[in-house]
């Protein structure tokens, strides 16, 4: 169940590369780190979960949570290289509607950029 | 009397006049010999056996049952998780006192946070403070396993009464066969199903996944299934059940937790079968024609005020097989994270298609349990409703 967070920053922006199933306890742990890093100040937020194979509903509901309080202290959570299962859950959810998602990290810091 | 005595006597009270029965896991002769001391001069109420290294004391536990374990960490082999969790789960039924050296405060807290009842510096040991350690130590594991035990009974109940929820049989639809099936990965899950009659001649059918494990998730399962049950007769269309169901979940404040609902109604005497999918999983219907899914046609509920869920019909006709199933059925992964998928749903549906619907539902159930038997993941809660429309 292990779920790896490995944290990059590209100036103001904040990207966490995640590997492992987001299911479970992982989900609390990469809600806490989302929380340590609004503390911090640093709300630009892209989850790459390029190396996520899986996303519980529970976890799923987190990072609905998290987004919205990212957005409240004036930032932006994204979402980065979506596997096609992780894909499949958005579209089911119709969550596709709701998070900013992203194939490329380029493109995903660019609009970033632009803000 | 000294401090020293009543402590002795109080723990030989405790444990009927026997002397408490302690196991010292210690690689350094000296220190063996210095707690031996300290703890004799509290009495002769300990029998103590000393034993060096993990691997030894594991077997001591399996061997025979102490009352306490006092676990030295300097110079230990124990300094590593794996040797820690094997003695904390042998011993489990004894508190555990870890005997750290001036350096391994960190690890000594870590040992807390891991189940042990205390940590006690060793170069600082004295009498009065190893009992006293010892006494609480044993007082605060009692009151723990207590706890465990009252939690696990109130779990057992809970338990009982989300069993209680489920329908206490399937419907008998002339011209259908129905069946249900219902697989908790804990005690209690956010899994359920449901058949309602709606007079004169339709039955509507709901399968519902609410987001989190455990408690949370079935205290979810259930205020849901009640709105859906006291809604399900008044609600012309399904459409407007599950916009009523979401109004009424969303009154909760929190914002993470949700729930996902296929909900459809048949009309038996002509197999038309009316839904909304609101952010579960795709359901699977076989028939003459081959196969079709029948995706999401809305957002999950309790998730947005604003939302707006699509209805869509298909026609049950002769021979038709559809399959309604929650995610822990197509999630259940191996040890490779292969998952059983869509495919497995399928695969299950195909070799045994003329078999009785409740049976598919087990059949399939007990199929993505066997698939994830040798993963390391906790499994998720199962459901499979088959509807199987039989041929005039």
């Amino acid at each position: 169940m292990a779920l790896r967070i490995t944290q990059r920053d590209v100036g103001s922006v904040t990207i966490l590369d995640l590997t492992g199933k987001l299911a479970g306890e992982a989900g609390d742990t990469l809600a806490e780190r989302i929380d340590d890093l609004i503390d911090t100040g640093r709300t630009r937020l892209i989850l790459n979960l390029g190396g996520v194979a899986f996303i519980d509903s529970a976890a799923l509901g987190g990072l609905l949570s998290k987004r919205a309080v990212v957005m409240k202290a004036g930032g932006q959570l994204r979402l980065l290289n979506l596997s096609e299962r992780v894909w499949d859950l958005m579209v089911t959810t119709k969550l596709e509607l709701v998070f900013d998602t992203f194939n490329s990290e380029a493109a995903a810091l660019e609009g970033f950029a632009s803000r | 009397m000294s401090a020293t005595g009543e402590v002795g006597e109080r723990l030989t009270n405790r444990t009927d006049a026997r002397p408490a029965r302690v196991l010292l896991v210690e690689e350094d002769a000296n220190d063996v010999g210095r707690v031996k001391a300290i703890l004799e001069q509290a009495r002769a109420s300990f029998t103590v056996m000393a034993v060096a290294g993990a691997s030894v004391a594991a077997k001591e536990l399996v061997a025979r049952s102490y009352d306490l374990i006092l676990l030295g960490l300097a110079r230990s082999a124990i300094r590593d998780g794996d040797g820690f969790e094997s003695i904390r789960r042998l011993g489990q039924s004894a508190p555990l006192i870890v005997l750290s050296g001036l350096d391994d405060e960190d690890i000594a807290v870590k040992a807390m946070q891991r189940g042990a009842q205390d940590y006690l510096v060793k170069d600082r040991l004295t009498v009065d403070l190893l009992a006293r350690s010892i006494r609480y130590a044993r007082e605060r594991h009692r009151l723990l396993a207590e706890q465990s035990k009252r939690l696990a009974h109130e779990l057992k109940i809970a338990a009982f009464v989300q069993q209680s929820f489920l329908p206490g049989s399937v419907p008998d639809v002339p011209g259908h066969d129905i069946g249900a099936h219902l697989h908790t990965s804990g005690q209690v899950g956010g899994d359920f199903y449901d058949f309602i009659d709606l007079p004169p001649d339709r039955v509507a059918i709901a399968v519902g996944d609410a987001s989190g494990k455990g408690i949370p998730g079935a205290i979810l399962m259930a205020e849901t299934q009640g709105i859906l049950r006291a809604e399900a007769a008044t609600c012309e269309t399904p459409v407007e059940l599950v916009s009523t169901i979401n109004r009424a979940l969303l009154r909760d404040h929190d914002q993470d937790r949700f729930v996902t609902l296929f909900y459809g109604v048949l009309a038996i005497p002509t197999g038309r079968f009316t839904f909304v999918n609101a952010g579960h999983p795709r359901a699977l219907l076989l028939d003459g024609a081959g196969e079709s899914t029948l995706v999401s046609t809305g957002p999950p509920l309790r998730l947005f005020a604003d939302a707006a869920w699509e209805e869509r019909t298909v026609t049950l006709g002769a021979g038709a097989r559809l399959v309604i199933y929650s995610d822990g059925v197509t999630e259940a992964h191996d040890r490779t994270d292969e998952f059983f998928d869509l495919a497995g749903v399928r695969a299950v549906m195909t070799e045994r298609l003329d078999r009785p619907a409740v049976q598919l539902a087990k059949d399939i159930c007990h199929a993505a349990e066997e698939f994830e038997s040798e993963s390391s993941d906790p499994g998720d809660d199962k459901t499979v409703v088959v509807v199987r429309a039989l041929g005039s």
